[in-house]
């Protein structure tokens, strides 16, 4: 992929090295060019980020590993949960629909028409950590004429 | 005919072809792992999500706030939104079975789908176990002039790792055009695909940073799609400027590229994907076309008379 | 810094579970059961390198909570095995009860497989292990597959004992195998060429079950199926030892010599050494382990097994034995050969030629 020996090879065809670098490999020879192309690629090379490798002793090893389980277990748990209350919500919407079925079924086609088109108002936010630093829009009303945003 | 020995643990391929094995027959069912019998390397026998492992990376290091917004707020609307009570299958153009007319329709591929090369995939009904979700974010970086200027493909790489943090990957030319100049196996540029919290990063500062600021940006056209769930849009290079990464640091940016931005979604249909995206805070813009098909997905009432009297 | 004990729940209560599930170093345990380490990290041996070591940062704060989330899971895991008890002393029919014992086996793994304590014996004190508790044998399971089956299997197959002797097997125990020639307490790998020293004397098993067994009963064969038997021009199979009922458990696991003087009826035949013939490579020598299903017929005795031109295959399926590990070595003729040779009273051995007989 981009490797420096590869990529200099190459591109030396098109940018005129102001002196040989037979035997230099330090980026003092090159010329600006090539020297910056060096330099974008050493930012790109994984070789210095790689960390070191973390030695626990056994104690903290078996730690470590409960805390992980823990963890693992906590999220597993979690996702439990939050498909169950999907599932639940799915079973109450599906009576719900069935209930106004049989009894009035003018309502029920006007609520079961398909949802297509359908958006999210613009206005809604990821939740940060902080709020914002105007926390609510008083005089706001959102568009609803026909300008450019939908 | 032939009959299996009892010692035989090969089934098919001896018993359909003529000659020798010339693989030695295994005598037993123990999957062997060479690895694990080498008394060589031991510290990489350990599984990769062992910490003593060379291999281990941490992960799931800093909450996600985009992941938190879809569990906690999004994914029960889009349940609601998406729901329609007695909602059939929309079965697919599938592949054909041949008609055995001919002996050499025997162990043939199957044909393909009537009108199309490609078999369309059967949309199921909404149900809470298929809630549409992001599945990741492809950004795909094109330089046309790195032909001629080889070095800025690189430079286009490492926009994308500026802007993302993660390491993209070089994209070749693959056709040959000699008005152009193009040969295949030129470097012309740079993409990654971002999942996880990477993509989450990349989606928020997209949205709430980027978007909000370009000029004459009026959302995502809402004819971009490639029907199956997964849209697309571009940004041009004056665009790409707006990303903090680079406007802080603008002197080290002389050029800019712009690239493509692929949204994945696990929705069945373009129409699902836009409505999860506008939560996310993707704006769209135009007029939308929903296929007929798509329209008609409940039993109609004749079906379901018919259906009960029988 | 002063440390806090981590929870003190079901896992640091003996009342009902066994002691062996506990760290039985003190210091270890102490180390184990605080958010940090009170006296350094023990188990680093060098000063230097205890002196230079940090534990992560945060760890302290993070682990009682994981330890607590772990301790509750277990607790509720106990009391769901509490339930199971209750059923199977109502319980009679046979298959039911063995499906119940199942699940409490499965449910005693589960409740004790994430104990630091359990974990820390069975990744750092293997050879000390209480093979009566589930979990235990559950980790040695593991370990086991993960690499003495597989080299024990990969021997059998490149040295064609299997299908030479028996056409296949499927491994349930591990059998472990040494001989007696000196003190050292070495185990035989699988394959290993001996000489015939070492082989003078019996061998000692370990047959280690990862089921749970209460004085199961055992046969165990050793046949060299190498034996030149040149009238047909072909090789033969020797029975060299053959035990049977032996009985074995979980915690008692050795089959040595200690143990057969015991009973001295389980000795089907005597222990005969490899004497292998000058000039004929290397000979094999397989050991089976099989479990019974009840005591060995009383029919079959000394008289009435022929060590020569033994037919394991034959043995096996009229006795009914079930297969369940096995072991080879490999011994070739040296020095020392015809001085075992005499130390047993056997006739002197041939000497083969490349020519023809």
């Amino acid at each position: 992929m981009f490797t420096v020996r590869s990529t200099v090879k190459t591109i030396t065809a098109h940018v005129k090295p102001t002196q040989q670098l037979r035997y230099k490999r330090d980026k003092a020879g090159l010329n600006p060019q090539l020297e910056r192309i060096v330099n974008q690629l050493s930012v790109m090379s994984a070789a210095r980020k790689q960390p070191r490798l973390l030695k626990l002793c056994d104690e903290d090893y078996i730690k470590h590993r409960t805390v992980m389980k823990a963890w693992s277990l906590y999220r597993k748990n979690k996702i439990e949960h939050n498909e169950s209350l999907l599932e639940k919500q799915y079973q109450s919407m599906n009576e719900a629909a069935a209930e106004l079925q049989s009894i009035n079924p003018k309502l029920y086609e006007i609520a079961n028409e398909h949802q297509f088109g359908k958006r999210f108002p613009l206005e809604i936010r990821t939740p940060t950590d902080f709020p914002p630093r105007q926390i609510w829009f008083y005089d706001y009303f959102p568009k609803v004429d026909g300008s450019k945003q939908q | 005919m032939f009959q299996q020995s009892v010692r035989q643990f090969s089934s098919s391929a001896v018993a359909q072809k003529v000659g020798c094995a010339q693989v030695k027959p295994v005598h037993h069912k123990v999957r062997i792992i060479k690895k694990f019998l080498s008394p060589k390397y031991p510290e990489l026998k350990y599984e990769p999500h062992d910490i003593r492992s060379p291999k281990y990376k941490p992960y799931l290091t800093t909450p996600d706030r985009v992941q938190d917004h879809y569990f906690n707020t999004l994914q029960s609307d889009l349940l609601l939104i998406n729901y329609r009570h007695g909602q059939q299958p929309i079965y697919g153009n599938k592949r054909r079975q041949w008609d055995m007319t001919s002996p050499y329709h025997l162990n043939r591929p199957l044909r393909k789908p009537k009108g199309q090369i490609v078999p369309s995939p059967t949309i199921k009904p909404r149900t809470y176990e298929n809630v549409p979700r992001l599945e990741g974010v492809t950004l795909n970086c094109f330089v046309k002039d790195a032909k001629l200027y080889p070095a800025q493909a690189i430079s286009a790489a490492l926009q994308l790792q500026q802007i993302t943090g993660c390491k993209p990957k070089a994209i070749f030319a693959k056709t040959n055009v000699p008005n152009w100049k193009l040969r295949p196996g030129m470097k012309m540029g740079a993409k990654i695909t971002l999942h996880g919290r990477d993509a989450s990063q990349f989606i928020s500062t997209l949205t709430e940073i980027v978007l909000p600021r370009t000029r004459d940006f009026y959302g995502i056209s809402n004819r971009s799609g490639d029907r199956y769930g997964n849209i697309a849009f571009g940004l041009t290079a004056e665009e790409v400027k707006l990303f903090p990464e680079i406007e802080n640091n603008q002197d080290s940016w002389p050029q800019n590229f712009g690239f493509d931005i692929t949204l994945h979604t696990s929705a069945q249909t373009d129409a699902d994907a836009r409505i999860l995206l506008s939560g996310l805070g993707f704006p769209f813009t135009g007029s939308e076309r929903i296929p007929k098909t798509l329209l008609n997905d409940l039993v109609s009432e004749e079906e379901e008379i018919s259906t009960t009297q029988q | 810094m002063a440390s806090t004990p981590v929870s003190r729940g079901i896992w640091s209560n003996f009342a009902n579970r066994s002691k062996s599930l506990s760290v039985k170093n003190p210091s270890l345990q102490n180390a184990i059961l605080s958010p940090n380490l009170p006296k350094g990290p023990s188990t680093l041996k060098a000063s230097v390198n205890k002196l230079k070591y940090n534990s992560p940062i945060g760890l302290d704060k993070i682990y009682p909570l994981a330890y607590d989330l772990l301790e509750k899971r277990s607790e509720s895991i106990y009391n769901e095995v509490s339930k199971i008890e209750e059923k199977i002393k109502s319980v009679k029919d046979q298959s039911e009860l063995s499906k119940l014992n199942k699940e409490k086996e499965n449910l005693l793994i589960k409740s004790e497989q994430e104990n630091p304590e359990v974990v820390f014996n069975s990744i750092f004190q293997t050879k000390s292990l209480d093979r009566s508790q589930p979990v235990y044998r559950h980790y040695l399971k593991e370990q086991w597959k993960s690499y003495k089956r597989m080299l024990t299997m990969q021997r059998l197959e490149t040295l064609a004992i299997i299908p030479d002797t028996l056409p296949t097997l499927e491994p349930e125990v591990d059998v472990n195998l040494k001989f007696p020639h000196n003190n050292v307490n070495t185990w035989i790998e699988p394959g290993k060429i001996l000489s015939s020293n070492v082989t003078s004397k019996p061998p000692a098993f370990e047959i280690i079950e990862f089921k749970e067994s209460k004085d199961d009963l055992y046969t165990i064969l050793i046949v060299n199926p190498d034996t030149p038997d040149v009238q047909n021009n072909t090789f033969s199979t020797t029975l060299h030892w053959a035990l049977k009922d032996i009985k074995l458990s979980n915690n008692d696991s050795m089959v040595d010599i200690k143990k057969l003087d015991e009973n001295k009826d389980s000795i089907l035949i005597d222990y005969l050494p490899p004497v292998p013939e000058k000039n004929l490579g290397n000979q094999r020598f397989a050991v089976w382990v099989f479990r019974q299903d009840g005591k060995l017929n009383d029919s079959i005795t000394k008289d009435s097994i022929k060590r020569t031109k033994f037919n394991i295959r034959e043995f096996v399926a009229a006795n009914k034995l079930a297969p369940i590990g096995a072991h080879v070595w490999r011994s070739v003729y040296d020095l020392n050969t015809d001085n075992v040779r005499k130390l047993y009273g056997l006739p002197a051995g041939r000497i083969f030629s490349r020519g023809k007989l």
